[in-house]
């Protein structure tokens, strides 16, 4: 049996890992806003937060993939396939 | 005019105390922390020596250090930082959070332009390096390896292989990603640089690498600055963190046969001085932090002075990469310059808190120059019988044993000294002890001489 996360709760870790890292609050952060332009992301912040992503979901993010991940949504997306693709059947 | 230079607060990590109070308190009553090391190390080398002396866990948060700093920082920043908040408070320093994202404080009552970070570390973030190279050799050969015993199991491959197999992927000790601040975490300057960060010091910044010198050298060119008033302030100190999951950085001193060995029982291998000594203990590290500073400025705010600093002097063997060089005269130029600068005679010293490593030719050739010297009235004890070797940071540590047994007018033991090798005034029994005027001394591999002249204050 498959046992997934769904997407509200990644979206939920996501949220709380970004408001940790960039030290804003959770209520701001919506699937919409982008990283850099809406929650003021320097590139240090990007690397922290891959690094945190990898970290919580278990898994790694190539650095060509990585550059694709602009919105919370993005990243979300990714992480719900990548998290599929591991999932036991 | 020079200025006179004071220590207003001290900070330790160590293996026997992860606190100055705790660290002393283990001293006077001469407790080691002394284990086995880590048996998995055995799978990867026959080690001759068999024991170290383990840092107990450290709760970093509980010093200002946050979940994702202690992902991005070295295990040597992590001690320095956590060792400079103590020292900062201990001065009566009031510290106050300036930024929550990057979370740096901000130090009440000290001019970031006229302070200063003077660190030392033998070999620094070596520990990050260990992990990022076993990552980088082993994460994809894992991988590969994984996916033939998968197919070995499969098609029923004889079971010993397998085993085999299975065993030598369980050998493959590494994390599970490469760290992306590895730069950051590697270079030997992060300590300091962390330090500045973190407490918003804006002076000179310098990181001293002199080996296991490195802590005495450090806070001798903390003095000189102060001295001669580039600053007012210095956070200052050495620190070293040497542990790997392979034992590498072990072997490295064990395979040069530069450590105790188990020829008594472990509580008693570790003796400097001793005719019976093979060598020092190996300390998975730690880090020794003063605050020094310029008296004026230190009576100004009230701060607690716990000693003056009066001298310092380095010099160079210029011979050898690993031993100490007895037959010239560059260890006595050392003392004599530092009495010197601080204008003393020998006969002044009533303690000297020794390198004393516990090695045969560093013990003799030290003790030879101590009883030319100063003869035999100076207390002498090694900090190292008790605690072991923290390389790097050993001279800062020590340079604190210094101040807190002028402070304290006692010091510790010279632990396991059954046999000395020279009749010196060994402390064999801590108590009560009128001490003035103290010396404390290192020496590094690559020739490497500091010591530091402190002072009762008054």
């Amino acid at each position: 049996m498959k046992v997934l996360l769904s997407k509200n709760e990644i979206f939920a870790k996501v949220k709380k890992l970004i408001a940790e890292v960039l030290n804003i609050n959770e209520e701001i952060i919506t699937e919409n806003s982008r990283i850099i332009a809406d929650l003021g992301a320097e590139s240090l912040d990007i690397v922290t937060l891959l690094m945190e992503f990898e970290d919580a979901f278990n898994m790694k993010i190539p650095d060509d993939e990585a550059e694709e991940l602009l919105t919370v949504a993005d990243v979300i997306d990714y992480i719900l396939v990548k998290v599929e693709d591991k999932a036991p059947a | 005019m020079n200025r006179r230079v004071v220590i207003t607060g001290t900070g330790i990590i160590s293996s026997i105390g992860l606190n100055t109070k705790d660290f002393w308190n283990k001293c006077l009553s001469g407790k080691s922390n002394i284990h086995e090391i880590p048996e998995h190390w055995n799978k990867y080398a026959n080690f001759n020596t068999k024991i170290w002396s383990p840092l107990p866990e450290i709760d970093f948060n509980s010093h200002n250090i946050n979940r994702i700093e202690l992902k991005k920082s070295d295990k040597t920043s992590l001690l320095a930082l956590s060792t400079v908040q103590e020292a900062l408070k201990s001065s009566n320093f009031e510290i106050k959070q300036e930024n929550e994202k990057n979370n740096t404080y901000k130090v009440k009552g000290i001019d970031s332009a006229r302070a200063g970070v003077y660190i030392g570390t033998g070999i620094g973030g070596v520990s990050t390096l260990g992990e990022c190279f076993a990552n980088q050799m082993l994460f994809k050969n894992h991988e590969e390896l994984d996916r033939i015993i998968k197919t070995a199991e499969k098609e029923n491959y004889d079971q010993g292989f397998v085993k085999t197999l299975i065993d030598l992927k369980g050998k493959m000790i590494f994390p599970l990603r490469f760290n992306p601040f590895a730069v950051s975490m590697i270079m030997a300057n992060s300590p300091a640089a962390n330090i500045a960060i973190k407490y918003n010091i804006n002076g000179v910044n310098n990181t001293f690498c002199a080996a296991c010198a490195s802590g005495t050298v450090a806070i001798g060119n903390a003095f000189n600055s102060i001295k001669n008033n580039l600053h007012d302030i210095a956070i200052t100190g050495g620190v070293e963190y040497f542990y790997d999951e392979y034992g590498a950085l072990f072997y490295s001193f064990d395979v040069l046969k530069t450590l105790a060995q188990n020829i008594f029982d472990k509580e008693k291998a570790n003796r400097p001085f001793d005719r019976d000594r093979s060598g020092f203990l190996y300390s998975e590290g730690g880090c020794g932090i003063i605050i020094m500073e310029d008296m004026e400025h230190a009576l100004k705010r009230n701060a607690p002075i716990i000693a003056e600093v009066i001298g310092y002097a380095e010099t160079c063997d210029g011979y050898n990469i690993m031993v100490l060089d007895g037959q010239n005269d560059n260890i006595p130029r050392m003392i004599y310059t530092a009495l010197k600068n601080s204008g003393i005679e020998a006969d002044k010293i009533d303690y000297i808190n020794t390198h004393g490593t516990g090695t045969l030719v560093n013990d003799q050739i030290e003790s030879r120059v101590i009883e030319n010297i100063f003869g035999k009235r100076p207390l002498i004890n090694s900090t190292k019988s008790i605690l072991g070797h923290t390389l790097g940071a050993s001279g800062a540590i020590e340079t604190v044993v210094t101040a807190l047994s002028i402070k304290n007018k006692t010091t510790h033991i010279s632990k396991n000294l059954d046999n000395p090798i020279r009749d010196l005034n060994f402390v064999l029994k801590s108590g009560n002890f009128e001490i003035k005027y103290a010396l404390t001394q290192s020496f590094g591999f690559g020739g490497h001489n500091a010591c530091l002249v402190l002072k009762e204050y008054n």
